[in-house]
C-alpha cells in the first residue's frame, strides 16, 4: 500500500514546483545545438549512396575490426586495473590520495600530441621501457596491436577509474561494515558486496571508456596502413624526437598537471568533509 | 559505572571503553554474561552508539580493553585490535542494513558463508534459520519487496545465523513506525531468550529496555550514571532523563531527617526519615491539584503554573512550571472541574506515602 502510494507520487508532475524557467531552457536546448549541429553537419554531408560500398570494402572492415578488438582488449585491461585503483582511491585513507588521483586525471587533459610523444619515449624502440625490452626480446611494441592498445588504455584509464570511484563513493560505506560484521574479510566484502553494489557505476564507466576508444582509434582507421600505427601523430615525430620541444611540453604537462590537482584538492576536501 | 561482574570462569564479555565521539569522550565499563541482555538507554547523542561501535571494532578505543570469553579484542595498552571480521559477532542495524542485491535466504546466508561454509551448506542453515524465526515465505524476495518491519526481522536472523559469541543491535526498533516496531520488539524478545551469547542493544526508549533487558545501563554525556535491573531503573530513576523516559516526576534535595530541602527553598516531606543527598520519584498520577492553597493532610504542596496540556492515554498530562516542577495526570472530568487553562496558576499536592526517596 505505502510502496503504490511512493511510486505514484514519484511519477506525479512536479507540478508544485513550478514551471521549468526559459533561463535554464535556452542554453539548455543551446548546448544541445552546440553537441549536435556538427553531427548532423556529418550525416548531411557523408556519402549515403556509397555508403555500405565503403564501409563493406577491405580496408574500412579491417581497420573497424581492428578498432573494435583493440577497444575492447583495452576495455578489459582497464577494468582489472582500473576498478582496484578506484577502490583504493573510494575507500582507503593513505597518505597522498589526492597526489594520486590528480595523477589519474593527467592523460584527461594532455594535449594529444603530448601524450603521443610521452607514449613514444616510453614505449618506443629508443624509450625508457620500450629500449630494454627491444634488446631483451627483439620486440618492437611501436607499430603493433599492442602498442594501440597500451595507448586507448591510457588514453580511457582516467574515465573508468574516475566514473568507478563515483560509482563506489555514492554505494554506502556501511553495506561495507555490516559485511564485515558478518565475517566477511576485505576482499570477499569487495567481490561480493561493494562490486555487486556499484555494478551499473562500474559498467557505465566501462561503456564510456570503452566509446571513448572506440572514438580515438577511429581517424586511424581510415586506412589499414595507418590504423596500424600506435597513436598516428607520434609519428612525425617517432625517430628522432627534436630536442627544443620537449621542455616545452614537459612544461605544458605540469602546468595542466597542477591546475587539476589544485582542482582534485579542493573537490576533494569538500568530499571528505561530507 | 560498572555493570554485574563476569563469571568467575571469564565466559561472557568483560569490556572497559574509554572513546572519542566527536568532541567529547565516552567512557563505560560494560560485562555482559552469558545469554543475558544488556540495554544501553540514553538520549541520543549521548555516546551509546560509540560504545557499540567499539564492541563491534568499527570504532578504536583511546583508552581500555574489550575481553570476550577470555580473549582480548582490543587492548589498548598491548595495542591490540582484532579485525571486525574476526570478532565473530552478530549485528543488528538500526535500518536493517539488508544486502540490497541479494535475496533474503543470501543475505542470512552470508554470515555462514563466510564462516567457512560452502553455498549450499550455508543456504541450508540460513534456510533453517528463517523456518525458526518464521520467514520462509520471504526467502525468495528481495528487501525491498518487503516491510520495514520484516525487512527488520530479517536482519535479526542474519545477525542470529552467523551463531556470534557477541550480539550486539544499534536501535533496532528506531526507524521503525509504533506498530513495526511492537511487531520486532516482540520477535526479538522471543527470540533472544534462545541465544546463549551475550547481548548488547543500544536504545532510547525505556520500553525496549523494560521488556527485552536483564539489565539497564543509562549513558549520559558519554558516562555511565545508573545501572541495574530494569523494575529498579524504572522505579528509581538517578537522572531527569531517565525519570522523563519512565514518565515520572523527579526531585533532587538534601534530607535532614524530618524534611528534605528541595532546590529554592522548597522542602519536602519524605515518607520515613531520609539523611543526606537524595532523590525522591512520584508518579504523575499522584499529584492532586487544587485552585486554592489546600488545608486538607497532604503536607507536600507547591504553588505552580500550568505550562502545557497533552493527552497521555486516557488522562491528560499537565507541565507544570514553578519552584517545583512537575508533571500531573488528570482526568478530563476534573480538569474541567478545576477549570484551569494554560497559564493559570494552580496549587500541586502529594501525599508522602506516593513518593519514592532514595539515597543520590
Amino acid at each position: 500500500m505505502s510502496r503504490t502510494l511512493e511510486r505514484s507520487a514519484a511519477q506525479a508532475p512536479p507540478a508544485a514546483v513550478g514551471r521549468v524557467p526559459l533561463l535554464i531552457l535556452i542554453p539548455a536546448f543551446g548546448a544541445l545545438a552546440v553537441l549536435l549541429l556538427p553531427l548532423i553537419g556529418l550525416f548531411v554531408r557523408a556519402p549515403w549512396s556509397d555508403l555500405v560500398e565503403h564501409l563493406t570494402s577491405t580496408g574500412v572492415t579491417t581497420a573497424l575490426r581492428l578498432s573494435l578488438t583493440t577497444a575492447t582488449i583495452s576495455m578489459v585491461v582497464c577494468l582489472i586495473l582500473g576498478t582496484p585503483l578506484a577502490w583504493l582511491l573510494a575507500r582507503v585513507d593513505f597518505r597522498g590520495r589526492q597526489f594520486v588521483r590528480a595523477l589519474v586525471t593527467v592523460p584527461l587533459v594532455l594535449p594529444p600530441v603530448v601524450g603521443g610523444i610521452a607514449l613514444l619515449t616510453t614505449f618506443g624502440r629508443a624509450g625508457v621501457l620500450g629500449k630494454p625490452i627491444y634488446e631483451a626480446f627483439g620486440y618492437q611494441v611501436t607499430f603493433t596491436t599492442t602498442a594501440v592498445v597500451i595507448a586507448q588504455t591510457f588514453v580511457a584509464l582516467p574515465f573508468l577509474v574516475l566514473a568507478v570511484e563515483g560509482a563506489l563513493r555514492s554505494t554506502d560505506r556501511r553495506y561495507d561494515e555490516v559485511a564485515a560484521s558478518l565475517g566477511a574479510s576485505r576482499w570477499w566484502t569487495f567481490v561480493r558486496v561493494t562490486l555487486p553494489l556499484a555494478g551499473p557505476g562500474i559498467i557505465s564507466g566501462a561503456v564510456l571508456a570503452w566509446a571513448r576508444r572506440s572514438a580515438s582509434s577511429a581517424p586511424r582507421s581510415r586506412s589499414p596502413a595507418t590504423s596500424r600505427a600506435p597513436p598516428a601523430r607520434c609519428r612525425w615525430r617517432s625517430t628522432t624526437p627534436t630536442r627544443p620541444t620537449h621542455p616545452a611540453r614537459s612544461s605544458s604537462v605540469c602546468c595542466c598537471w597542477r591546475s587539476v590537482w589544485g582542482c582534485w584538492r579542493r573537490c576533494g576536501s569538500v568530499g571528505s568533509a561530507g | 559505572m560498572t555493570t554485574a561482574p563476569p563469571e568467575p570462569n571469564g565466559k561472557g564479555l568483560d569490556a572497559d571503553i574509554t572513546a572519542r565521539r566527536g568532541d567529547f569522550e565516552v567512557h563505560a565499563e560494560i560485562r555482559v554474561r552469558p545469554g543475558q541482555v544488556l540495554a544501553l538507554l540514553g538520549p541520543n547523542g549521548a555516546g551509546k552508539s560509540t560504545l557499540l561501535r567499539v564492541l563491534g571494532g568499527l570504532t578504536p578505543l583511546t583508552a581500555g580493553y574489550v575481553r570476550l570469553d577470555g580473549r582480548a579484542l582490543d587492548d589498548a595498552a598491548a595495542g591490540v585490535r582484532v579485525p571486525v571480521a574476526e570478532r565473530r559477532l552478530g549485528t543488528v542495524f538500526q535500518d536493517g542494513m539488508l544486502f540490497p542485491h541479494l535475496t533474503v535466504l543470501d543475505n542470512v546466508a552470508f554470515g555462514p558463508r563466510h564462516a567457512g561454509r560452502t553455498k549450499r551448506e550455508a543456504r541450508a542453515v540460513a534456510a533453517e534459520w528463517l523456518e525458526r524465526t518464521e520467514l520462509t515465505e520471504f526467502s525468495d524476495r528481495r528487501p525491498s519487496a518487503l516491510s520495514g518491519g520484516q525487512q527488520q526481522r530479517v536482519a535479526v536472523t542474519r545477525a542470529l545465523a552467523t551463531d556470534p559469541d557477541l550480539l550486539l543491535l544499534d536501535e533496532p526498533m528506531s526507524a521503525l513506525d509504533a506498530s513495526a516496531a511492537v511487531a520486532v520488539r516482540r520477535f526479538l524478545s522471543r527470540h533472544l531468550a534462545s541465544v546463549e551469547a551475550p547481548s548488547v542493544l543500544v536504545t532510547h526508549q525505556a520500553l525496549d529496555a523494560l521488556e527485552l533487558a536483564d539489565h539497564v545501563l543509562v549513558i549520559e554525556h558519554g558516562i555511565g550514571v545508573q545501572e541495574g535491573p530494569p523494575a529498579d531503573v524504572a522505579r528509581r530513576p538517578r537522572s531527569s532523563h531517565v525519570a522523563a523516559l519512565m514518565g515520572l516526576n523527579l526531585l533532587r534535595g538534601r534530607a535532614d531527617g524530618e524534611t528534605v530541602r528541595l532546590a529554592g527553598d522548597s522542602t519536602l516531606v519524605p515518607p520515613g526519615r531520609a539523611d543526606g543527598d537524595v532523590f525522591a520519584s512520584f508518579r504523575p498520577s499522584a499529584v492532586t491539584l487544587y485552585t486554592e492553597r489546600p488545608h486538607a493532610s497532604a503536607r507536600n504542596v507547591w504553588p505552580g503554573r500550568v505550562d502545557g496540556i497533552a493527552p497521555h492515554g486516557d488522562v491528560l498530562r499537565l507541565h507544570l512550571d514553578g519552584p517545583v516542577p512537575l508533571l500531573a495526570d488528570v482526568t478530563p472530568a476534573a480538569l474541567a472541574d478545576l477549570n484551569v487553562g494554560e497559564g493559570d496558576p494552580v496549587w500541586a499536592s502529594v501525599k508522602a506515602t506516593e513518593i519514592d526517596v532514595y539515597p543520590a
